[in-house]
């Protein structure tokens, strides 16, 4: 029986905690560094499927149905890429995402996060696809209304609302601001009304907290926050996250998503965090 | 430093640059859509975005353009100077010189700019919008993802066809790091291989009367695909529903046709029935309107290499009385092509 944690930053928040109770979780650790550039690699694709053959060091690594591979392979540095001459950076940053999509992929089922468009660690969308497909999937709830495009082409209406301008993939930005660059198109919306309620889960358990220090004591007796519970383990579990960060504004009985993340960064603040992860993990990898 | 072990010789970069001073984009005008009262109407028309490098396949769509039909051409240099967009409400509009233009259908030529051009991000967020854009297109990027990753696509795409259908298979492919002994060993057990790039970055494809040549040290820089040589006659049929179009290619001594130096001869064939259900599944499977598939054939099997979800087919539609590039024009109206 092999479990084996395979990650890219030891800062990511189910990655620090794996990684600190390996021994307890009877995990094996690898930084995605060491796979692609000390490990060797022997795999093989044939009418049979694929088998995964990594050796490093003394350890094996195979993709045999005896081996579940918790997946934190966030994303591959740029800085990782200096160790190759200039005119080969690009190009070996890109086979590598390439060979790992194709390796991760090949651990299926037995994966925690399987590689998805956009990100070798299940979904990563930006906002505005998170806000579509959430509008079709999630019938009563609300998104922001946004704009991409011609920064001369904001609606004329939108001019004393509080707009937040940003990257689609920065899916932390919340707060009304100004735009830093000039470039002729931009990525703008309106923040949302109500109080922004940070919704942490792990597995199926969902904790709420809310995001900018609001009383939300209302919330209890009302329901809201049950019905905030139910909706982000919903999101998580279409979205088959292992742990996220989901952010919903609650405003006269309705919600609107913020965001959802699968690296829970926000969770990772709150009390009790730790041990929700270890035993979603305990009970998560204890068939193999 | 380390160096891949494919050189940069055998990795030709696609043309690139800022597109020069020239103003590429046009509008191509109906007679009622080009006069005096309707020059700030929105225009409901195709919309072909390309980059300025790669213009041959948009100017094969122009010259098929009936008279009496409206088409816009945007390159992707003169995004934010000649024209820009705007997505809002599940809407797209695109504005060229302030004419407004909704699209009926958008042939996206794969294409970004360089990292240092003054407009990366904006074409950025074009993506995204294309990408939210509900309309029919062709060629989105969300439609490239499993073509990202060649061994990706025969695990996800191909191989699970070729398990439904006797007679298409996939190249035994290998993913190998480790050192030139190694490599020694896997050529002597597996026989003839061939080497390419393993995600999209075009490679020109050799076997190992060549690649034995390399730098040995650098086979053990990163992961790298070897996919087992196979002898027959390649074929490239492009789809788009409901049409197919097959050309056999017809090449000298080389490994790749493509770089063949006297150019490679196509043949057109008609490829039977159940194959071309097969080849359509799996375009589909992608969520592909327009597609190139790779074949290679001989007596006893055909194998499939890859699908392409932005296909160069500009070459080949010189042999099929350009009915490829009237079909792309009729799809993006939300018409067939006769």
């Amino acid at each position: 029986m092999t479990r084996l944690l395979l990650y890219s930053d030891l800062d990511e928040p189910i990655t620090a905690i794996a990684v600190k109770f390996a021994d307890q979780l009877q995990l094996a650790t690898l930084d995605v560094q060491e796979l692609l550039f000390e490990s060797a690699i022997a795999d093989r694709l044939d009418a049979s499927g694929a088998q995964i053959c990594w050796r490093y060091r003394d350890m094996h690594f195979q993709n045999r149905p005896e081996t579940y591979l918790l997946n934190r392979c966030a994303h591959l540095s740029r800085e990782w890429f200096e160790r190759f001459t200039p005119s080969d950076r690009d190009y070996a940053q890109g086979e590598c995402h390439a060979y790992l999509l194709f390796a991760l992929t090949s651990f299926a089922p037995r994966i925690s996060e399987v590689p998805r468009q956009g990100s070798l660690m299940g979904r990563s969308w930006t906002l505005p696809e998170q806000w579509m497909w959430a509008q079709s999937a999630f019938g009563g709830l609300k998104i922001p209304d946004f704009h991409l495009g011609d920064r001369g082409a904001l609606p004329a209406s939108w001019q004393k609302s509080a707009i937040i301008y940003t990257d689609p993939h920065n899916l932390y930005t919340f707060c009304p601001n100004s735009p830093k660059s000039q470039a002729a198109a931009c990525f703008a919306f309106l923040r949302p009304s109500g109080v922004a309620l940070l919704c942490s889960v792990v597995g199926s358990s969902v904790e709420i907290a809310p995001l900018e220090g609001q009383k939300i004591a209302a919330f209890v007796k009302s329901g809201v926050l049950e019905r905030a519970r139910k909706l982000a383990g919903e999101i998580a579990a279409a979205q088959e996250f292992f742990a996220a960060d989901i952010l919903l504004f609650a405003h006269q009985g309705s919600f609107t998503l913020g965001m959802f993340a699968n690296i829970p960064y926000g969770s990772a603040k709150l009390p009790g965090f730790e041990s929700r992860v270890l035993n979603q993990l305990q009970e998560l990898l204890s068939p193999y | 430093m380390r160096q891949a072990f494919i050189p940069g010789s055998f990795r030709p970069p696609l043309p690139s640059g800022d597109g020069g001073e020239k103003a590429l984009s046009h509008l191509c005008l109906d007679g009622t859509s080009s006069s005096n009262s309707h020059r700030f109407k929105a225009l409901r028309c195709p919309v072909i975005l390309a980059s300025a490098f790669d213009s041959k396949h948009s100017e094969l769509i122009e010259n098929q353009l009936p008279k009496d039909h409206s088409c816009a051409f945007l390159y992707l240099q003169e995004l934010g100077s000649i024209w820009n967009f705007t997505y809002r409400a599940g809407v797209l509009t695109f504005t060229l010189r302030n004419r407004p233009i909704c699209p009926s259908g958008i042939y996206h030529r794969k294409c970004l700019l360089d990292t240092g051009h003054p407009q990366y991000d904006a074409a950025l967020l074009l993506n995204i919008a294309i990408d939210l854009w509900p309309g029919p297109q062709i060629g989105s990027n969300a439609m490239s993802f499993a073509n990202s990753s060649k061994p990706y696509q025969l695990l996800t795409t191909i191989l699970p066809a070729s398990r439904a259908k006797k007679g298409l298979a996939i190249p035994p492919t290998f993913l190998f790091k480790g050192t030139e002994s190694e490599l020694r060993t896997l050529l002597a057990t597996e026989g003839s291989l061939i080497v390419k790039s393993c995600s999209s970055t075009r490679s020109q494809v050799v076997d190992e009367t060549t690649f034995l040549d390399w730098n040995s040290l650098s086979t053990n820089s990163l992961p790298i695909l070897f996919q087992k040589r196979f002898k027959g006659e390649d074929v490239r049929i492009h789809l788009l529903e409901p049409r197919a179009w097959a050309v056999k290619v017809m090449a000298n001594s080389r490994v790749d046709y493509r770089f063949e130096g006297s150019g490679a001869r196509f043949h057109r064939l008609t490829p039977n029935s159940a194959l071309l259900a097969l080849l359509r599944s799996m375009a589909q499977s992608e969520n592909l309107r327009l597609s190139g598939i790779d074949l290679m054939c001989n007596q006893d099997e055909t194998i499939c290499l890859e699908i392409n979800p932005s296909p160069a087919w500009c070459a080949f539609d010189l042999h099929h009385s350009k009915s490829i590039a009237r079909a792309i024009l009729k799809t993006l109206e939300g018409t067939r092509a006769r």
